[in-house]
Order: structure tokens, then C-alpha cells, then sequence
């Protein structure tokens, strides 16, 4: 089993499209990390980490941010389900599907990859790779 | 798929024409680029701004002293030898009616023929044609080189524009000339009054689908002073204006004074129209 943790960021779908792209690390990373996988999960983190972020700015936005990405990249599928989603609507941040991971990545060994880790935007983008780690 | 010269275009985008004159006596820049070394630092600027293609005029369009051919070819002819040396990819365009000019020009690398006063010279399709060069076939009522319009007028000045732009095109293609060589231009001002020009400004979409490119030369002209009252150097907006609504209804090309300007009004007017996407769009979508 091969899952890829993608963002939802409307700037990537066609109909967005630019002259020059804005996001070209993350259009290319989610490219390769889509094509590859079996499942793809579609989350990201905060988008009020800063003072230019799209919502306004919120002193717990990396802090939450950082939790999530120790809790995606162990992979730790409780702290996963246990993520606030209160917490997250505030902060702008879309884990609708924490849950739905958690239950992919329970009760199996992991070799985990971050093929994008970054916030040009000030909205908190990952792209990571999972495969089994017994094959 | 739009030839000028020696350059294909297989896209729809608009391209700006940037105005180079090479006269004394030019109604807008008044012989700033009459010494050739001008006219040459003319060229280099408005290709850094972003000029698709140049348009070299060796004869002020108004009334003034004359110019014979052999003056005109002094002008322009050696010229446009001396542009296509700078700038070898650059489309050349010349703004000329007469045949015995057109061939000295084609000879030195012009691509394309600005005949702004309608096929007066019946043997300026075939020179175009015997160089495989493109023609701008212009609407100007049947008016004589030089000469200001007194009371034109039409039953219906759009279907005037069409019908002749289309025969001037139907001579040129039996001339041998590309199809895809062939453009079209209502001529605002010529042949016209204010209000003329204004209805085939309003009307523009009826000449866009007939065909053929459609070439607007809007700049700073007399119809844009007139209707906003103000003289020649205080048409910038004005223009623009006409610029946007020529865009709107899908004018291919734009010969202009300024190019920089133009060319952020018809770009934008052409995302607006959804034909081209923004330059750089994340807002909201990251």
C-alpha cells in the first residue's frame, strides 16, 4: 500500500492555471506523489501562521502546525485521530481527514517520506509519501 | 494561424504594433524619430517594452509637404534594412500605398504592408504577393492618400468597412498573397468622422468574425481628442478606453504610440474575456 498526503490547494487544479505558476515545487511534488500512490489524502495545516497568511494571524498557528507534522511523519495514528478540529477550523486548517489516515496507517509499519514541507503562502503544505515498510 | 513575413503565430494572442516614425512632421511625436539613429533607439525601446512587431512610416498620413517616392524610400527603405540587421526576428511593418516603395522595403527584410489608404495603388497586392509578405487591407471610403474627410458619409459605416476591407482582401489573395498573410483594419479617422469611428468602435465585433485579423490603429488620434476634448499629447486615456472595448470584441492587432500601456490593457482585457490566463494568480488559492 503506497498513500500520499497532498494539500487541496486551489491554485494546483486546471482551471487555476497561470502564466507563471505560483507553486511550482508543490504542483511538481504532488504531481510525482499522486501519480504514485494507491490512496491520496487530501490535508494541510494552518492558514494564519503569519502576518501575511490568507487568515489573519494566530500565535498557536505553528505550534499546531509543528504537533501535526510530528504526528503525520512518526506516523502516530491515535495523536492523528486525536487532532482538535475545533482547534483546526480556527487556525484554517483542513484535517477533515486525520481520522481517515489514522485508520489507513493503524497498526502498521511505515517508511515515510516528505517530498514538500513549506508555507510560501502562509498556509502550511506537505506532500508525503508512505509505503509499508515490510513490502 | 496568422503569417507576417517570416514569422508564423499559431496562437490567438493579441499583438501590439508599436509606431515608428521616420517623418518630420507626424501629427503625435512631431519628428522625434525622424534622424535615423532616433528612429533606431526607438525601435530598441519599444521592443524592450514588449512590441510584437514595428511600424515604419516614412510619410506623415495628414496633410503636409510632399514626399515623393524616392524621398519615402530614402527614408524608410535602408532603414528597414538597417532594423532587420539589429533585430533579426523582430516583424517588420511598413506603412506605405505605394507599390515602388513596397518592393525596396520587402527587399530589405519588411514583412509585412500597412496600406493605410486602401489599395490606392492598385500594384501593391503584387508586390506583396511576389515577396510573400502580409497586407493590412484598410477601410478608407475611397479617400486619396493625405487627404482629410469632408462629409463622408455611409448608410452604414461598419458595412462599408466590411465590404471593402473584404474586396481589398479578395484582390490581395488573387494576387497571390497567403490568406493567413491578410489582415483587416477599419481605419479610425480615415474616411470618417468622430462619430464613424466611435460606431465602428462599438460595432467591432461585426468585423472580428468575418475572418480575418482585425488590426485597430487608435492611437491618440483625432476621433479620441474630439469626443474628450483634448488636444494630441492628452490622449493616453482616451485611447486606452478604446483600446479595452477594440480588445473586448477580439482586435488582433493594436498599432500604437505606447506599448508598455497597451499592452497591459489588451492582456488584461483579454484574461477579462477569458482567453488568456493571469500572469500570476494566488490569491485566495493557496
Amino acid at each position: 500500500m503506497r498513500i500520499a498526503v497532498v494539500p487541496d490547494a486551489p491554485v494546483l487544479r486546471p482551471e487555476h492555471a497561470s502564466l507563471v505558476d505560483p507553486a511550482p515545487q508543490l504542483r511538481a511534488a504532488v504531481a510525482e506523489a499522486t501519480a504514485w500512490a494507491e490512496r491520496v489524502v487530501c490535508l494541510n495545516g494552518s492558514a494564519r501562521r503569519t502576518t501575511t497568511s490568507p487568515g489573519p494571524y494566530d500565535e498557536r498557528a505553528v505550534s499546531f502546525d509543528r504537533a501535526l507534522l510530528a504526528a503525520l511523519t512518526t506516523p502516530d495514528p491515535a495523536a492523528l485521530r486525536g487532532v482538535d478540529q475545533a482547534l483546526a477550523r480556527e487556525l484554517w486548517a483542513d484535517v477533515s481527514a486525520a481520522g481517515e489516515l489514522a485508520d489507513l496507517l493503524e497498526g502498521k509499519e511505515w517508511s515515510v517520506r516528505v517530498r514538500y514541507d513549506d508555507a510560501p503562502y502562509g498556509v502550511a503544505w506537505w506532500v508525503l509519501c508512505y509505503e509499508r515498510a515490510d513490502g | 494561424m496568422l503569417k507576417l513575413g517570416h514569422r508564423v503565430y499559431e496562437d490567438e494572442l493579441p499583438l501590439v504594433m508599436a509606431i515608428v516614425n521616420r517623418t518630420p512632421d507626424s501629427f503625435y511625436d512631431r519628428g522625434a524619430t525622424y534622424a535615423e539613429d532616433a528612429a533606431m533607439e526607438r525601435v530598441a525601446q519599444v521592443v524592450a517594452e514588449g512590441a510584437d512587431l514595428i511600424d515604419i512610416g516614412g510619410v506623415k498620413a495628414g496633410y503636409g509637404d510632399y514626399v515623393s517616392a524616392q524621398e519615402e524610400i530614402a527614408r524608410v527603405g535602408a532603414f528597414v534594412g538597417r532594423v532587420r540587421a539589429a533585430h533579426p526576428d523582430l516583424v517588420i511593418s511598413v506603412d506605405t500605398w505605394r507599390s515602388e516603395v513596397a518592393r525596396v522595403v520587402l527587399s530589405e527584410g519588411a514583412d509585412v504592408l500597412n496600406d493605410a489608404w486602401g489599395g490606392h495603388d492598385p500594384a501593391l497586392v503584387d508586390v506583396a504577393g511576389e515577396f510573400d509578405a502580409a497586407i493590412i487591407c484598410t477601410h478608407t471610403g475611397g479617400l486619396a492618400p493625405r487627404t482629410d474627410p469632408h462629409r463622408p458619409a455611409y448608410d452604414d459605416v461598419m458595412a462599408a468597412a466590411i465590404a471593402d476591407t473584404l474586396a481589398y482582401a479578395d484582390r490581395a489573395l488573387a494576387a497571390g498573397v497567403r490568406k493567413e498573410s491578410v489582415v483587416i483594419d477599419p481605419a479610425h479617422d480615415f474616411g470618417k468622422t468622430t462619430f464613424h469611428s466611435l460606431e465602428i468602435t462599438r460595432r467591432l465585433e461585426e468585423m472580428t468574425c468575418v475572418g480575418y485579423p482585425v488590426l485597430v490603429s487608435l492611437s491618440n488620434k483625432d476621433f479620441v481628442g474630439e469626443t474628450l476634448g483634448r488636444e494630441a499629447g492628452e490622449r493616453l486615456p482616451g485611447t486606452l478606453a478604446a483600446t479595452a472595448v477594440c480588445a473586448m470584441a477580439g482586435a488582433r492587432i493594436y498599432r500604437v504610440h505606447q506599448v508598455r500601456e497597451t499592452r497591459d490593457v489588451v492582456d488584461m482585457v483579454w484574461s477579462i474575456a477569458g482567453r488568456r490566463p493571469p500572469y500570476r494568480a494566488i490569491r485566495g488559492l493557496a
